[in-house]
């Protein structure tokens, strides 16, 4: 091997999801190409406005930290899920979130990719949707929870963070900001 | 099971086995002598094509530079003739999100010449301001007559930015016939025809541009993180290369956590390290900036080597997140969180295997309102290489933990049924079949995916086959998300797609088993072959170019199966590692990131 490369210098890939099982990479225009030598990586919101960042440890290198800065995003809610008959972390809970006419899927994981964990929050991206009309959660215990969008907040606009915990009507607001 | 039935069921295997591979291996050994021959044949081509391709990216480069077509039109014959090819245009971009995305369309149907493609290419060349990177790889071999003619299909990607500044990717896959003009000895490939591919009707190329800003990297000083991954110098292969017999171990490792590990609502980082892992407490005001503080050592965290990934989870529900730690060829660790400060209980409870644990994921497989864990194990590098490298079986049994109220962890994998022996790299869980309880999904190197059904009753059965998952390849992570929003939770595998290295070297399956034929290990394999057999049938010798075909996506069809979309282009991603996915844009659906690189050195140019 000595100086040389083997697969080195690969592009990481940012699979934008275009609908009909179609996906397209975006990363070198939106910035996360990097050309390191990538292993695990973390999804988080590190600086809580709402959009997905990322930091990837590399092999034998400095790891890499992008801030989230696309500007065509949109509102986004974050829900951090603390379990009472269930696990304390709702690790399995499987949230389904309808907004906008349109109903998302969430899974609480601990451990995915490659040696690797996002944050434990379910994050829901809403698009142009300012109001939220349902979640439901499946809590690991089997409970099945339903909360109404009225209840939360009038609007949604900007990004919010949300405690649930299992069984109990009271959300507790972590963050609201404007961006 | 008895001695007697034991041995009576061995033999059945070995005639079984015996009979499947005995056909196969005897026409190889018959030919095996005239193939050698020709597989030398191969390989020379191979190398030969490949430094044609790194050449074709020189020349583009230099040609542009020096704004003289020279260089890169000495790479076509001067016999070039595509006939009925048309002119190569960009059609106008579509927006997406941030992304502008334009698409290569077939303008006409007229003949080329190389004075044809010489204008062409000098177009081409004028629409571009400033080039970054060029890669011109092998995406697949379509035929080759030895030391004489290739067919090609050919990943062109060129980065660069526009004269209007924006920043482009421009990724064209092409049909090339490349033809050796010189000799076998001193070969001098020229393209004597080209095409674009296509693809159900859809060209595959075109051009991603934008302002390259939506994702900012973070200068790591100002944020206050000074880590720097670090290999574990036990597996230094330089010094203990003679010791080992897979030393390429070394450069496998390097997980990474996001946790809120002192609940204050700020997602924090970990690293796993070889050397010194590190936790940084997420210290940002709400600014938009972010600033992390190394706390390893108040959070009494010092002194974690050997460490591949760290997962955190709250595994006595007390409130805050533990800690537990997978260690190749060292013991495993486990630390209990209490206010923010970790203490080490890896052996009071139970968590301190000493083996080849490289990965793991915590899920509550009873549901009885405590996590379990799940550690994926790796081979012993210094004992073993994947015995087969299609259907590696013979790495340590990975584990499954039961949670026993918090206090200690009991080894279940027996019980279980969850100790597949395959090379784990990466291990995953999801309700996959939607019946209430979690189930499990195992990525194995040098062999196919495991998917662990949670039969309800503390006991897993692997259904891979009938869920059509087994996705043999050099499997490297996994993750699963509902990308279609159909309430179904879909599965995307990572693996390595590595054509060019597959033609270069000598790796092709049929040269395996040449090679395997000649050693004892044919019969001491024969039962991992009846198990390779039973997996696959019929399909085996196709198995060598569905293994470098890259990473998978698998949509959940609902009914305990999943259905490849093999033509959503998620599959190239080079060598694959960690792969996630999460909403990049907030237009509701689930996007993909997918990290790749296999030994990144100074020089550029790869093996």
């Amino acid at each position: 091997m000595g100086e040389n490369s083997w697969n080195g210098y690969e592009h990481k890939c940012l699979f934008a999801n275009v609908g009909k099982g179609q996906f397209i990479d975006v990363a070198r225009p939106t910035g996360s190409d990097s050309v390191k030598d990538g292993r695990g990586v973390a999804v988080a919101d590190f600086n809580r406005d709402g959009r997905l960042d990322l930091v990837m440890n590399n092999n034998n290198e400095t790891p890499v930290l992008y801030l989230n800065n696309l500007r065509k995003s949109g509102n986004a809610l974050e829900l951090k899920l603390v379990g009472t008959q269930s696990n304390h972390d709702a690790i399995g809970a499987y949230v389904r979130l309808t907004a906008g006419g349109k109903t998302m899927t969430r899974q609480v994981e601990a451990g995915s990719g490659y040696a690797s964990q996002m944050m434990l929050p379910v994050h829901f991206g809403l698009g142009k949707a300012e109001q939220v009309d349902t979640i439901e959660i499946r809590w690991p215990s089997g409970r099945v929870q339903l909360i109404d969008g009225q209840k939360l907040a009038p609007s949604v606009k900007g990004s919010r963070q949300l405690r649930v915990k299992e069984g109990s009507d009271l959300l507790t607001q972590l963050v609201l900001e404007t961006r | 099971m008895s001695k007697g039935r034991f041995l009576k069921t061995l033999a059945k295997i070995f005639i079984a086995a015996g009979l499947i591979v005995g056909v196969a291996v005897g026409a190889a050994l018959y030919f095996m002598a005239r193939r050698d021959k020709e597989h030398a044949k191969f390989f020379n081509t191979g190398k030969a094509v490949n430094v044609f391709l790194g050449n074709y990216s020189r020349t583009v480069r230099e040609s542009f530079e020096k704004k003289d077509l020279a260089a890169v039109m000495s790479l076509y014959s001067d016999r070039f003739w595509s006939p009925g090819r048309g002119g190569w245009e960009v059609a106008p971009a579509v927006e997406e999100g941030d992304v502008s995305v334009s698409r290569v369309v077939i303008k006409g149907q007229q003949d080329f010449d190389k004075q044809a493609v010489r204008d062409e290419v000098a177009r081409y060349l004028a629409s571009i301001g400033s080039i970054k990177n060029i890669w011109t790889k092998i995406d697949m071999i379509e035929d080759v007559e030895l030391e004489r003619r290739v067919v090609l299909r050919v990943k062109f990607i060129l980065d660069g930015t526009d004269p209007q500044g924006a920043v482009f990717q421009d990724r064209y896959f092409y049909r090339w016939e490349l033809v050796n003009e010189g000799t076998a000895k001193a070969f001098d490939w020229k393209i004597v025809k080209d095409a674009l591919v296509e693809k159900d009707g859809l060209i595959e190329g075109l051009r991603v541009a934008g302002d390259g800003r939506g994702f900012r990297e973070v200068d790591l000083a100002a944020a206050g993180i000074d880590f720097k991954h670090a290999r574990d110098p036990k597996l230094n292969a330089e010094k203990y290369s003679a010791k080992m017999k897979f030393d390429i171990i070394e450069h496998g490792s390097g997980g990474a956590s996001a946790v809120d590990y002192d609940g204050d609502d700020r997602q924090d980082i970990f690293f796993p390290d070889g050397l010194r892992s590190r936790l940084y407490r997420n210290v940002s005001d709400d600014s938009g900036a972010v600033k992390f503080a190394d706390v390893t050592t108040e959070a009494s965290l010092d002194g974690v080597d050997q460490a591949n990934a760290g997962l955190f989870a709250d595994v006595d529900n007390d409130g805050d997140a533990d800690l537990f730690v997978t260690r190749y060829l060292a013991p495993n660790k486990f630390f209990r969180n209490d206010g923010g400060r970790f203490t080490d209980q890896s052996q009071e409870i139970g968590l301190d295997l000493n083996s080849t644990s490289v990965t793991a994921c915590f899920l509550d497989y009873d549901r009885d309102g405590f996590v379990d864990l799940y550690v994926g194990l790796y081979g012993d590098a210094f004992k073993d290489v994947p015995r087969l490298p299609f259907f590696a079986q013979n790495a340590q049994p990975n584990r499954l933990y039961h949670n026993e109220g918090g206090r200690s962890f009991r080894d279940v994998t027996e019980s279980s049924g969850t100790g597949d022996t395959g090379w784990a790299l990466a291990v995953a869980s999801a309700d996959y079949d939607h019946d209430g309880d979690p189930d499990l999904a195992v990525a194995n190197d040098f062999g196919r995916k495991c998917l662990l059904r949670n039969n309800g009753d503390g006991t897993f059965t692997d259904v891979a086959k009938e869920a059509g998952v087994l996705d043999f390849s050099g499997g490297m992570g996994l993750a699963f998300g509902d990308f279609n929003d159909d309430g179904l939770i879909d599965l995307y595998t990572s693996n390595i797609n590595s054509n060019q290295r597959w033609f270069g070297e000598d790796m092709t399956v049929s040269q395996y088993a040449r090679n395997v034929a000649r050693t004892r290990w044919l019969i001491l394999d024969l039962p991992e072959y009846k198990k390779f057999y039973d997996l696959v049938g019929s399909d085996w010798p196709k198995i060598g170019t569905t293994i470098g075909e890259g990473n998978s996506l698998f949509e959940n069809n609902g009914d305990g199966t999943f259905r490849e979309l093999k033509e959503s282009h998620t599959a190239r991603a080079g060598w694959g590692w960690s792969v996630s996915f999460f909403d990049a844009d907030n237009d509701t659906d689930l996007d993909i990131y997918a990290a790749n690189g296999w030994i990144t050195n100074k020089n550029k140019d790869d093996l």
